[in-house]
């Protein structure tokens, strides 16, 4: 199979994982009767709207009422309102496909838009910058360190990192954040509680970055925390287990100088293992992320699924299923690019 | 023999020894939990309001005290029950020596089962404080009876009748006389109401501002109406403290002990149960797939490959969204995205001992299919199972939690990611509430590592060769 063509296997499956997704979702939604709320608000919002703009030239008010009454008869008969739910399937399918889900029940962008589609557009970023800055810290220093210990198994500092990662695999990154706001913001009031910026922002837009970084690290710190003991753990067996293999034993008997043995014969060799391990970790890197966000209140996708979840709003929580099963998508196929780049065997 | 060989190599890892003490110790204090308090009526109490009404809110725990210089004040229980009325009709003389630093969050009275003939009473709480002065609190009517009503007549039989004496308009009068006439402090009705009238009424003037007036305090309640018929169950009046209890108080006033012990069999059957049946349907589905082959393996395959692939926690939200945050919705949904990784895991074991002699014998003789399964195949697999029940049980408690911090966590029960959910959400961490977000991350963190110790315990005892890699 050539590159391209296990590539485009690839993003064919991620792709029919997003639709099957969808599907599954539309499906529930349909089922316990959510589509149709999140449908009938759409159709009340629009036509509170038209009787606000027909109601100056209307006076008789049967007149009105009639007129407003025709007005919704229409658009339940455009929404399919009046269908049972599963002859609308294909509607709803389309309608989240683009996000085309109406408007938000209180969340708002800055600018104050409350449409669905603007309001993930302005907070997709935020959570982009914090999940991937914070996945690949997490890897720099888990693998460095990996490989590092892989090299004295059995040593004091090989036993505490496993039972560092024994540790936080049962922490929940949440719980970490919350006391790293009491130890840092509250008590030593090094950090800011949460949030993007500082209010008001600086103007300046070095400044404002540096000013960024201040109001990331703490989330970013936990979200490496919490993972990289695992990483680490993974690292170093993976590593290990390729070193006690015959043919590094034979690279070192042949004389090779050890650092070319490592590089060329057990990096080379861990390096594909390793990457998978990253893709595997990446469901709970996002998981995780949702969890970080709320808690310090930076204004990503996350938080505003814990403001969704409080405000009961159903059309926002669906977009955000949808779009972090994208995002989950997205970064699946560009690690499987990279996996092409470091594992020769599957470019044959 | 074997048996033993297996614990022997378990007990030889420290992990394996911490895990196993900690196990029994959750499992004790779940046992002691379950067998003491009876958890749907402690459940029911611990949502109602109601209930926590006259407990000190947003308190730390009492021992606090042990280690500071400032004295916080303990909530104060003044209590008769079963009440001879005496002369006067006088129900009740309560006698308090106040000699703290701070003054009471609230004062309250509470009432219960008063039962009376003819007209109805009314009943008065007075009290004299330490420097002479007396003062007449509050005023409680006992409600008349209703036109069709047959004496004796019953009051504040169900629910007793809770007075809020420190927001009563008589103690703000009375302060204010004795402020305003005795001691000639100039205060305003308003400002006493802003303040707290109980500080007035446990306080006195000095050097400019209102400090506790230590000393004897007699508190007497009376009834109007006294004419043989009248009986009243209980009387308590409540002095709210600053703090309460071996864990403090939450914004409700909740007893956060009582939440913190009814979190430990919660958790336990959480992680327990949905791990075993996630691991049960697993590996059931990765024999089948194992050992048939064919399009069924296929099939089941291309399925656990795609819930495998899906990020979980975003759906797992949505589906308990949108099908109500119910325990046995939320376990279903743990199983529903917990499955793949076990079956593929079986799956690649059971083709390997599906090849080997044994089996192939087993079939040769005229074994059937079910009878290879359940006597050949499963007994290989059954370590490495009971393994994984382990494995998996903290990454369910851990979910649970992270649902109940995102506010899907089952109403009914109380659990300790509910607990901090409330934390969050009321600010707690922003004011410093350490007593109410420390311990149940603790208690989580605690019931995790338990799992996590003990499988990594039984990393020596179970074949390497199918040791699990773990990712959450």
């Amino acid at each position: 199979m050539g590159i391209y063509t296990r590539l485009l296997v690839k993003a064919v499956s991620l792709a029919l994982v997003l639709l099957g997704v969808l599907f599954f979702m539309v499906v529930i939604l349909g089922a316990t009767g959510i589509s149709d709320r999140i449908l009938s608000s759409i159709v009340n919002e629009e036509v509170r709207l038209y009787r606000q703009g027909i109601a100056p030239q209307i006076r008789d008010p049967a007149a009105l009422e009639e007129a407003v009454a025709r007005y919704r008869e229409e658009l339940v008969r455009s929404y399919g309102l009046e269908k049972p739910w599963y002859e609308r399937l294909p509607d709803m399918f389309l309608r989240v496909l683009i996000l085309e889900l109406g408007r938000a029940r209180y969340a708002q962008t800055f600018a104050g838009s409350n449409k669905i589609s603007d309001i993930i557009a302005e907070r997709l970023p935020n959570t982009v910058i914090l999940v991937t800055t914070a996945i690949a810290i997490n890897f720099l220093i888990g693998i460095l360190l990996g490989v590092r210990i892989a090299a004295k198994p059995g040593t004091r500092l090989d036993r505490a990192t496993s039972f560092f990662s024994a540790i936080s695999y049962a922490v929940p990154t949440w719980w970490l954040g919350i006391i790293f706001i009491l130890i840092f913001a509250f008590y030593l009031k090094l950090f800011p509680y949460g949030g993007l910026y500082s209010s008001p922002p600086p103007q300046d837009p070095f400044l404002r970055a540096l000013d960024v970084l201040w109001h990331a690290t703490l989330p970013i710190t936990v979200l490496v925390l919490v993972n990289v003991g695992l990483t680490i753990y993974v690292t170093r067996t993976i590593v290990l287990n390729i070193a006690q293999e015959d043919f590094v034993n034979v690279a070192r008997m042949k004389g090779l100088p050890e650092r070319l043995v490592n590089r060329r014969y057990i990096m080379r060799t861990a390096a594909p293992p390793i990457l998978t391990n990253v893709i595997l970790g990446l469901a709970g890197s996002i998981g995780g992320a949702i969890l970080t966000e709320t808690v310090f209140s930076w204004p990503g996708m996350g938080s505003l699924f814990f403001e969704a979840i409080y405000q009961s709003d159903e059309a926002l929580i669906l977009s955000l299923v949808y779009m972090f099963t994208l995002v989950y998508v997205v970064a699946r196929f560009v690690l499987e690019v990279l996996y092409t780049i470091v594992d020769p065997r599957v470019r044959v | 023999m074997l048996r033993n060989e297996n614990f022997r190599i378990y007990l030889s890892t420290w992990s394996g020894r911490a895990g196993l003490a900690l196990l029994i110790l959750l499992t004790v204090i779940s046992v002691y939990t379950l067998s003491t308090l009876p958890v749907a009526e402690v459940s029911a109490r611990w949502n109602d309001p109601q209930y926590w009404a006259d407990y000190p809110k947003n308190s730390p725990p009492s021992w606090v005290n042990l280690f500071s210089n400032r004295k916080l004040l303990e909530t104060i229980t003044l209590q008769k029950n079963s009440i001879e009325i005496t002369g006067q009709g006088r129900l009740a003389e309560f006698i308090v020596d106040y000699e703290h630093d701070t003054f009471p969050t609230h004062v309250s009275l509470l009432i219960n089962d008063v039962k009376y003939s003819s007209r109805p009473p009314l009943i008065t709480l007075s009290v004299v404080r330490p420097d002479g002065y007396s003062l007449e609190i509050a005023k409680l009517p006992v409600p008349p009876p209703r036109p069709d009503e047959q004496p004796p007549y019953t009051r504040f039989a169900i629910a007793p009748e809770r007075v809020l004496i420190s927001s009563s308009d008589e103690l703000v009068r009375e302060v204010y006389r004795l402020y305003s006439d005795r001691f000639d402090v100039p205060v305003t009705p308003i400002r006493i109401m802003q303040e707290g009238p109980q500080r007035y009424l446990f306080g006195a003037p000095q050097s400019g501002e209102i400090r506790p007036l230590k000393g004897v305090y007699r508190f007497t309640l009376t009834a109007t109406q006294n004419d043989g018929q009248l009986s009243v169950g209980a009387l308590q009046i409540i002095m709210g403290g600053e703090t309460y209890g071996f864990m403090g108080t939450d914004v409700i006033g909740r007893d956060l002990a009582l939440g913190l012990l009814l979190g430990f069999p919660i958790s336990l059957f959480i992680g327990v149960i949905a791990s075993v049946i996630v691991t049960g349907l697993g590996a059931v589905l990765g024999l089948i797939s194992g050992y048939l082959g064919g399009k069924v393996d296929n099939a089941i395959q291309r399925f656990a490959d795609f819930v495998n692939n899906i990020p979980v926690l975003p759906l797992l939200i949505f589906l308990v969204f949108s099908f109500g945050a119910k325990l046995w919705i939320i376990i279903v949904a743990f199983v529903a995205f917990g499955w793949p990784g076990l079956t593929i895991v079986t799956r690649s074991i059971v083709l390997q001992l599906r090849e080997s002699q044994y089996v192939e014998s087993a079939r040769a003789i005229g074994a059937s299919n079910l009878r290879i399964l359940s006597r050949h195949i499963f007994p290989s697999i059954a370590p490495f199972v009971l393994a994984q029940v382990i494995f998996l049980t903290p990454s369910f408690i851990l979910l649970e939690a992270a649902l109940s911090f995102l506010g899907l966590g089952d109403p009914s029960l109380p659990t300790w990611g509910q607990i901090l959910e409330l934390g969050f959400r009321s600010s707690a961490v922003y004011l410093g509430y350490w007593w109410w977000i420390l311990p149940p991350g603790i208690l989580i963190i605690l019931t995790a590592l338990t799992f996590v110790m003990i499988s990594m315990g039984l990393e020596p005892v179970i074949n390497p060769r199918v040791r699990a890699v773990g990712r959450r």
